[in-house]
């Protein structure tokens, strides 16, 4: 498909030209040399209602969530402490970075330099010190239920595809690179609005080009003894036996069928979602910027490994580009219980130093800053003072994140933690309130109330306030 | 800006209060503006604030009541309706609340009704009601769109659902649809009690039959097969939560799925089924029923799902604060909470086994309210008097099963109805309330004293709602019904549920599923646990719950874009279409010596359980038949195998074979 004429016109022809490329299908159809096959009168009034969805294809904004799972230490990232005593300050130093008076870790150099491009928030805190459990506070906004790993609340992500729906008919709303996470799925609001998981991943060795691989999300190539022929050939089939009456049902599933049928074949015959989620695409020189640092492996079975999620950062930018609303990309395992300086020095900082100011520059190079919204955190932050391992444990009590793009004021720092790290001193701030930042940037109502499966009706946030010093 | 007292609440200037000033968003008020300067409201919290903050007197008159004026009306569409609400007072007296009062309108797409009681209707025909709320106390207003077209005639009544439902069809003036022919009758029919397609021979026999019974005896064919057993199985081990959360609990989760279905196949009472579940007791694997102990560990959560299930009543929120929808209050909910206060658990034999037993005490518990103790109380009902050799579990059950209660046999005949019917009589089908009224009283009635007379009989109650004309009543609207939701008019279609979806395209394709641990070919709707979803995508993704609520909500058949990309293209579903033992491969083969019309026709009855038209068998043989260009421009036929993959394909990618119609 990579070099049909449909796919060198979506590449290269005027915005408007693409776009009415993309919305007729039936020039497709001939662009592409396929019969028109038994294209009946429903199915072309059901493309019309599809084209009418695609001209609503607008500039909204967008929101990228790293998620530092496991927690990281707020010691070793955003908030050091160079004047505490040893067993709180850790190994590490502190290192004077681009906005004058902030200081970050000084295994960061790449983020100091461009510490005027991202905000910082050192007094988040809130009162559970589960990984699950933290994860369901932070994406949720609600505390966890019996089972933390199971979503009693919806998570972000899905009230976002609930309440504001896709941005792009072709492209899912709510993706999750690569796979599910405690604290990601819909809850009450429904399988719909479970994020769309791309299953395959880009931090495996085998996708990457120099190891002559591809990175294929499962169900979007055509399987196999399937061409193009073929399936225009069932879809013409098709059209001719599904011709029951519509009007039978009123609950409007059979028409949101309909729909997604059709995006389905879009997704698979139209070049634009395999071209969104196609991270081949992208130039060497790109990836490489991102970085293809290997997986790094835990010495001993009591530590935590770094998978080489990199380029994981690069399919989200490639993703909200196109227009998907909210990615979240797992970032694992920041769980620094065991010679928690070795890891993050040998494996999480020097991956994160490079693909996260790689995502900034990007984002930045492509005029992407104000549409999309970078939160970068984690379940909690970690104890302040080293353990007896040499490493931290989990800390809710206080934690920081990164925040950039969407009008966020770059070089701001909100909030600050105690001397040593332990407690937030200026400007608590809990995770609710980074997601009514992130909320407003999308254009949430976070008032509106959806019903559980008891019929009680929960608002999108039970409290919290967006940050109006980032801004 | 004034700091300390008087700040909030200032009796010397009562507009500078900050309780008004934020109240009324004069100041910025993070909730917004709650009331305008010229409220009512505004001005008795002014007079309050005036007054000095009295607080009244413990012997100051309470509201015990709400009468709503008018209860309930035929309106016209497009209609508007003022209620009137008067509030009753503890010493007799009675205040107008209309002003004050909070309403909800529980289709808004049938009416909307805003904060002054005011209510406009729509074009839509249907039943609405309006929940009032003051003070803790409720009250409803129903109203009626008919549609006002004459009903001149209507199927014969079979029995009394469709006495009861043409009646109220004749009230609001909605003719319904025909019946249904036979292909669509056998089909919804086998879906719908025994959770599977037709096979084609069973089809074919069906509409080749001239028996004027054959119906009903389709019926007692299906009830009494095994497949119905296994269909409701799944249904009721998911609503009673035969969740896999570990390994060690799998001996449990089989043994709970065998017992629930044993007891649907041997048709054991329903009272009976209740009981042997909430009053369980022994080892696991000697009484699986007690496994549902296992998932529902608090005695707050036995009590939960104990209403929800068993009484369609979400008590819920009446843990923390009066239910607001509902009379239940906090001393309700610990009361009724205490039938589950002497629950014990030990260890049982086997490793994540436990043995559930009654504790020799007297079923009490603490209300959370006031700290005070509280006796095992039915709903609404005085406390029972029980002795310290009481298992309360089983006084529970009584009190649940007695003719009298108005909402254990309500609340199953509701929930089978809208098994059949898409739409419970009341809805959602687990939350019966006075504010919350069925659409059609007398039919929910009848059915629960039906179903009591007969002996809480399961299969009974089916083979009636199966036998009615109304269950047979064709899905497709005529000139009148095609907006109906709320009538019964006609059959409302509904999607597939996972399982029977995903044993519906093994049929079609002859290709068996393959679940670890279990025999090949053993069908999704026969798995024992939720444990199963994880290895099939393809049961998660449409929607298969995974048994963590007494709810079946969890359940979703919701589209989604992953299902159709699924059925579009996965391999997993390619690899059915193209195996060489499938359907596909078999029609192809040279083995087959039936015309290829016949071949068609088979297709077509596995599908639809109906004949294919003309023009459906022309689309058809032109795909067996069409050639294709080579490389070279040459033109070779296309193998027959392939293009009976495509067939198959676009068939059970259409609608009429993903839903039940």
């Amino acid at each position: 498909m990579a070099d049909s004429p449909q796919h060198g016109a979506d590449r290269f022809g005027c915005p408007e030209f693409r776009r009415n490329l993309a919305l007729d299908r039936r020039g497709f159809v001939k662009a592409g040399a396929l019969g028109l096959g038994g294209l009946s009168l429903s199915s072309l009034m059901r493309m019309e209602a599809a084209a009418e969805d695609r001209a609503a294809v607008s500039n909204e904004k967008s929101v990228i969530i790293l998620w530092k799972r496991g927690g990281a230490s707020q010691h070793e990232t955003w908030d050091p402490k160079p004047d505490a005593p040893s067993e709180y300050r850790g190994s590490f130093g502190a290192m004077s970075t681009k906005v004058p008076g902030t200081q970050i870790c000084d295994l960061l150099p790449q983020c100091a330099k461009m510490s005027d491009k991202f905000a910082i928030l050192r007094s988040l805190h809130h009162k559970n010190a589960g990984h699950s459990a933290g994860d369901q506070i932070l994406f949720t906004g609600y505390p966890p239920g019996p089972n933390p790993n199971e979503n009693v609340y919806p998570s972000c992500g899905s009230i976002v595809a609930k309440q504001l729906g896709h941005q792009t008919p072709e492209l899912p709303p709510y993706v999750m690179i690569p796979r599910t996470l405690p604290g990601v799925e819909s809850a009450y609001l429904g399988k719909k609005y479970s994020p769309f998981y791309t299953q395959a991943d880009p931090a495996s060795k085998a996708t990457w080009p120099q190891n002559g691989g591809r990175f294929e999300v499962p169900n979007f190539e055509l399987s196999n003894g399937l061409d193009f022929n073929r399936l225009d050939s069932r879809r013409g089939l098709l059209d001719g036996f599904d011709t029951i009456r519509r009007d039978i049902d009123n609950s409007g599933n059979a028409a949101a069928m309909d729909k997604f049928q059709q995006q389905a074949l879009d997704i698979v015959i139209s070049p634009k979602a395999r071209d969104a989620f196609n991270l081949d695409a992208e130039p060497m020189k790109l990836r490489e910027r991102y970085g293809f640092m290997p997986q790094y492996d835990a010495p001993t079975p009591d530590r935590c490994g770094v998978p080489s999620w990199s380029q994981r950062i690069l399919l989200a930018r490639r993703l909200v580009e196109a227009g998907v609303r909210l990615v979240t990309v797992d970032l694992r395992w920041w769980d620094t219980h065991v010679k928690g300086y070795e890891t993050m020095r040998d494996g999480f900082l020097p991956r994160w130093d490079q693909a996260y100011t790689a995502l900034l520059e990007d984002l930045e190079q492509r005029g992407l800053m104000d549409r999309v919204m970078v939160i970068a955190w984690g379940e909690f932050g970690r104890t302040p003072k080293v353990n007896k391992t040499g490493g931290r444990d989990h800390y809710p009590g206080v934690f920081s994140a990164a925040l950039s793009g969407g009008g966020i004021q770059g070089g701001a720092v909100v909030g600050s933690s105690d001397s040593k790290g332990a407690l937030p001193k200026e400007r608590p701030l809990h995770p609710q309130d980074v997601l009514a930042t992130m909320y407003r940037h999308l254009g949430v109502d976070t008032k509106v109330t959806y019903d559980d499966f008891a019929g009680r009706p929960h608002p999108v946030l039970p409290f919290g306030d967006p940050i109006e010093e980032l801004f | 800006m004034k700091e300390g007292r008087g700040r909030r609440l200032s009796p010397a200037s009562p507009a500078n209060s900050l309780l008004l000033l934020k109240g009324a968003a004069i100041l910025p008020h993070g909730g917004g503006a709650r009331f305008d300067p010229n409220s009512y409201d505004y001005q008795l919290i002014t007079r309050w604030v005036a007054m000095g903050m009295p607080r009244g007197e413990e012997t100051d008159p309470t509201v015990v009541g709400v009468e709503v004026y008018p209860k309930s009306r035929l309106v016209s569409a497009n209609a508007e309706q003022q209620i009137s609400v008067t509030a009753i007072y503890s010493d007799g007296h009675t205040e107008d609340a209309t002003h004050i009062a909070t309403y909800e309108a529980n289709d808004k797409e049938i009416a909307e009704v805003d904060d002054t009681g005011h209510v406009k209707f729509f074009e839509q025909p249907g039943d609405v009601s309006v929940m009032i709320r003051y003070q803790g106390q409720v009250g409803v207003y129903q109203a009626s769109v008919p549609l006002g077209a004459t009903v001149e005639k209507t199927p014969e009544p079979r029995n009394f659902i469709d006495e009861l439902v043409f009646a109220k069809l004749k009230r609001v003036g909605m003719p319904p649809s025909a019946l249904c022919d036979d292909p669509t009758f056998i089909r919804r029919v086998s879906i719908d009690i025994a959770g599977r397609l037709p096979t084609d021979a069973e089809a074919k026999a069906f509409l080749e039959s001239t028996d004027p019974a054959k119906r009903d005896k389709l019926i007692e064919r299906l009830l009494a097969s095994t497949d119905y057993a296994d269909y409701f199985a799944n249904k009721w081990g998911a609503l009673l939560r035969n969740k896999r959360s570990n390994a060690s609990a799998m001996r449990g989760n089989y043994a709970f799925h065998g017992w629930i279905r044993d007891s649907l196949h041997k048709n054991v009472r329903y009272d009976e089924f209740a009981r042997s579940v909430v009053a369980a007791s022994g080892d696991m694997g000697q009484n699986p029923a007690a496994t549902w102990y296992r998932e529902v560990k608090t005695m707050q959560t036995q009590m939960e799902d104990t209403a929800q299930l068993f009484l369609g009543t979400r008590m819920q929120c009446a843990q923390c604060h009066h239910h607001p929808f509902e009379k239940w209050s906090q001393k309700d909910y610990y009361s009724f909470s205490a039938f589950f206060s002497t629950v014990g658990r030990k260890p049982g034999r086997n490793p994540g086994e436990e043995i559930i037993y009654h504790t020799r005490k007297v079923a009490q518990t603490a209300n959370k309210k006031d700290g005070g103790n509280v006796l095992a109380a039915g709903l609404g009902d005085d406390p029972l008097a029980l002795t310290a050799d009481d298992d309360p579990r089983h006084a529970l059950v009584d009190w649940l099963s007695q003719p009298s209660n108005k909402f254990f046999a309500h609340t199953l005949v509701n929930r089978y109805w809208k098994h059949f019917f898409s739409r419970g009589l009341v809805e959602p089908e687990d939350d019966m309330r006075e504010t919350n009224p069925p659409v059609n009283p007398e039919l929910l009635d009848g059915l629960a004293q039906h179903f009591i007379r007969n002996g809480f009989d399961m299969k009974d109650l089916i083979r009636t709602i199966c036998q009615s004309q109304t269950y047979q009543l064709s899905s497709i609207p005529n000139e009148f019904n095609a907006k109906d939701k709320t009538y019964f008019s006609r059959y409302y279609p509904k999607r597939l549920n996972a399982e029977v979806l995903y044993d519906a395209i093994n049929q079609m394709t002859a290709s068996q599923a393959n679940f670890s641990g279990l025999p090949v070919g053993t069908r999704a709707v026969q798995l024992p646990d939720n444990s199963f979803n994880s290895q099939s995508y393809f049961l998660t993704v449409f929607g298969r719950p995974d048994s963590s609520s007494s709810c079946e909500c969890e359940r979703s058949s919701d589209a989604s874009l992953a299902q159709s990309l699924h059925l579009l293209n996965s391999k997993d579903i390619q690899s059915k279409l193209s195996s060489g033992n499938g359907r596909a491969a078999k029609l192809a083969s040279t083995n087959d010596k039936r015309e290829v019309e016949e071949k068609i026709r088979e297709l077509f009855l596995l599908a639809f359980s109906r004949e294919p038209s003309g023009s459906e068998v022309l689309l058809a043989r032109q795909h067996l038949e069409r050639e294709i260009e080579d490389d070279k421009g040459a033109k070779k036929p296309v193998p027959q195998k392939e293009s009976f993959e495509d067939i198959i394909w676009a068939l059970f990618n259409t609608k009429e074979f993903l839903f039940n119609h």
